[in-house]
């Protein structure tokens, strides 16, 4: 089952069985009668503490109900909702995305479109025998509506709103859950400063940083949004990237473009190369691992910036061999038949087949093109290297947790954004392949952990690419009905300028039109949704 | 607006299609050469004494030794990257050719068809018939000149730089 979000994508929900035990061993005496009640959100507050959730929380939402409602008793109109069930009981499901828990009862909260009718709207609550509870105070057209008959309850209402969502006249319409919340979701890891910059390091500068924090109070990213990573392979197995992993029709979990397709690991797109010195990227597969994790980790010990969009791994390379351009140029054709944003944190010589791809790759996303962005280089100011010179491509360039120009990052009117990376203080905390013994960190706790899966000194434009087309999929995830020159407009109009330098046009040919700010890049978005 | 990519000769740079053996061995009175490490490949950089025009080295290359398949100029673009030539060329078409269509095309301008592309309708992979009589650069000025081609180019091997520091 499912509930549309207000882009109308799916959120899915899967049932659970409410408990029908007693309350646990250890539960104090008040909670017991609480816990006890027969009441609906007694009932939904149990379901809440025996399926894992919050016991504390779980009490709190049922006293604090009692108080609410059951103090005063209900007035005239109102249905007690604390009065013993008859009937269907409440319906608990668990978010799949989220394991949280969503218990639906009676109501559904609907929000028409600005304009419609007032018949349309009275045709379109009657059509299941709803009527009105309540208009929603700060805006007129959301209202809460119930069945008076008491017919239609729980997980039919899952039904019912999305058959009214489907329609025209309606911006969204779901079930007024009663949900659990995670307080703990926002805690961004100390070390990953270029999200969230808390000026802990001596010398770091604080809220140097993208504003990742602002952008999630809108959104971590929707799983509709797929973020590319065309590089050496993605480590798929690992633990904060493996629920992030795009697979095709058949649960295919990407390619490997530098082999054949007849080949039998060519639907297999992790690391394979890895030779001593096993942190040397020219020498190893371990550059797309740590890319894809500054896109959209998601787990305690890393996020991404995009925390909730998927990864699809893409592999052209194998360690430093020669690649065919026919094949890294088809690798982007197969990614934009599925992705809205691909991230390359590489360079290499101007060929026409890729030049085509970028272009083909422009058609994709129903005619508003998938996004690319490239990194500039790291040739010390040198010009900007292609891919990211093409005026199709977004090119990334690197700044530092100074708000300085890294030192390593080319120059030129084809910057269109910087974004955070290392040579300041700190470098970019990220994953890092699962092999033992393999990777940026083989295992050194000064190095980001002795179980070797994360690095804490990943960077160059490799880094801060990623970084820009994670924050590009906030954006899509927001408004997805934005072109990639949309995305652009987006990413380079909310820029911080950082540095010095910039021309009548705000653009700067050390750090384009600034360093990219998630948080304002997504109000924008929503800002031009609301637009239309 | 980016200008269009070239597929510009090197001067004396050649990637040359031998086996294993003793003509790669031969191939080394030339000038410097080195093995690709695939489908035996060898790239070879001509020395002070190679001739001046772009043929007339071409055609020293591959009377150097016996048992050369075919061989190409290493082509750059106009950043000086080089890319190795595979052998192959792509043409993207106006529009998808119809399999007649596609044979006359193969057959006029001396190619056989190798694959169509996965993803890209009229766009087509081809091998030359003769590749050892065929010069490269002149097969794609045919090509980029024919009727209803959209774009042609030599497919190649280049060097990728992933960006990490």
């Amino acid at each position: 089952m499912y509930i549309r979000d207000l882009n109308k994508q799916k959120i899915e929900l899967d049932p659970i069985e409410l408990p029908t035990v007693p309350p646990p061993a250890g539960a104090r005496r008040a909670d017991h009668d609480l816990l006890l009640e027969s009441s609906p959100l007694a009932m939904a507050s149990r379901a809440i503490f025996e399926l894992g959730g919050d016991r504390k929380t779980a009490t709190r939402a049922a006293r604090s109900t009692r108080r609410g409602a059951g103090g005063r008793g209900p007035r005239p109109g109102e249905v007690d909702l604390l009065a013993p069930t008859h009937g269907k009981p409440p319906q608990p499901f668990r978010e799949r995305d989220t394991r949280l828990l969503r218990i639906v009862y009676k109501e559904i909260v609907l929000r028409f479109a600005p304009k419609v009718p007032t018949t349309t709207r009275t045709q379109l609550i009657t059509k299941h025998g709803f009527v009105v509870r309540r208009t929603n105070p700060y805006e007129k057209d959301q209202v809460v509506i119930f069945d008076p008959e008491g017919q239609h309850v729980g997980a039919e209402l899952l039904d019912i709103a999305n058959d009214l969502a489907e329609t025209d006249e309606v911006i969204f319409a779901t079930p007024n859950f009663v949900s659990e919340y995670r307080r703990h979701a926002l805690s961004i890891p100390i070390p990953q400063w270029h999200l969230y910059n808390r000026g802990k390091a001596a010398g770091q500068k604080k809220g140097e940083d993208v504003d990742a924090r602002e952008a999630w109070k809108i959104t971590r990213g929707s799983r509709d949004v797929v973020i590319a990573i065309i590089d050496d392979g993605v480590d798929i197995d690992h633990p904060t990237l493996r629920k992030q992993v795009w697979r095709d029709g058949k649960k295919r979990p990407g390619r490997d473009f530098f082999l054949p397709n007849d080949d039998p690991d060519h639907y297999n797109p992790r690391p394979k190369v890895f030779q001593r010195p096993y942190d040397n990227t020219d020498l190893n597969d371990i550059h797309g691992t740590a890319c894809a994790g500054v896109a959209a980790a998601s787990g305690t010990k890393c996020y991404g910036v995009a925390p909730k969009c998927r990864i699809m791994a893409v592999k052209i390379f194998h360690a430093n061999e020669m690649a065919e351009d026919e094949r890294v140029a088809d690798a982007i054709r197969y990614a934009a038949k599925a992705a809205s944003v691909i991230s390359l944190s590489w360079s290499g010589g101007k060929t026409p087949d890729i030049e085509s791809a970028i272009e083909d790759a422009g058609r994709e996303r129903g005619g508003r093109g998938v996004v690319v962005f490239a990194a500039t280089g790291n040739e010390d100011h040198a010009p900007v290297g292609f891919p990211a010179a093409y005026d199709s491509v977004i090119g990334v360039g690197a700044s530092t947790d100074q708000a300085e120009l890294a030192s390593y990052s080319n120059v030129g009117k084809e910057v269109s954004i910087v974004a955070p990376s290392n040579y300041g203080i700190l470098g970019i905390f990220t994953t890092d392949v699962t092999e033992p013994g393999r990777g940026y960190n083989p295992g050194d706790p000064s190095r980001g952990g002795k179980d070797g899966l994360y690095c804490n000194d990943f960077g160059g434009t490799s880094s801060a690419t990623p970084l820009a087309a994670g924050i590009g999929a906030l954006v899509l995830s927001v408004n997805p009905k934005l072109g990639r020159e949309d995305v652009r407009g987006v990413l380079e109009s909310t820029a911080d300028k950082i540095g010095a330098g910039y021309d009548s046009k705000g653009h700067s040919n050390n750090f384009g039109y600034g360093r990219v700010n998630a948080g304002s890049a997504v109000h924008e978005a929503k800002a031009r949704r609301k637009r239309g | 607006v980016s200008e269009p990519i070239r597929q510009i000769p090197v001067r004396g740079a050649f990637v040359v299609k031998v086996p294993p053996g003793p003509a790669r061995h031969e191939l080394s009175a030339l000038g410097r050469t080195r093995d690709i490490g695939r489908d035996n490949l060898v790239l070879v950089e001509l020395g002070a004494s190679a001739p001046q025009g772009d043929r007339t080295a071409w055609e020293q290359v591959l009377n150097a030794t016996g048992g050369i398949e075919w061989a190409a100029p290493v082509l750059a673009d106009d950043t000086s990257e080089p890319h190795v030539p595979t052998g192959d060329v792509t043409v993207r078409f106006e529009r998808p050719p119809t399999p007649t269509q596609l044979k006359k095309f193969a057959t006029d301008h001396g190619l056989t068809l190798r694959d169509k592309n996965e993803f890209v309708l009229a766009q087509f992979a081809f091998r030359p018939s003769s590749p050892r009589e065929t010069y490269l650069p002149d097969l794609l000025k045919e090509l980029q000149s024919a009727p209803d081609v959209e774009r042609a180019w030599a497919n190649t091997l280049s060097n990728y730089r992933r960006l990490a520091l």
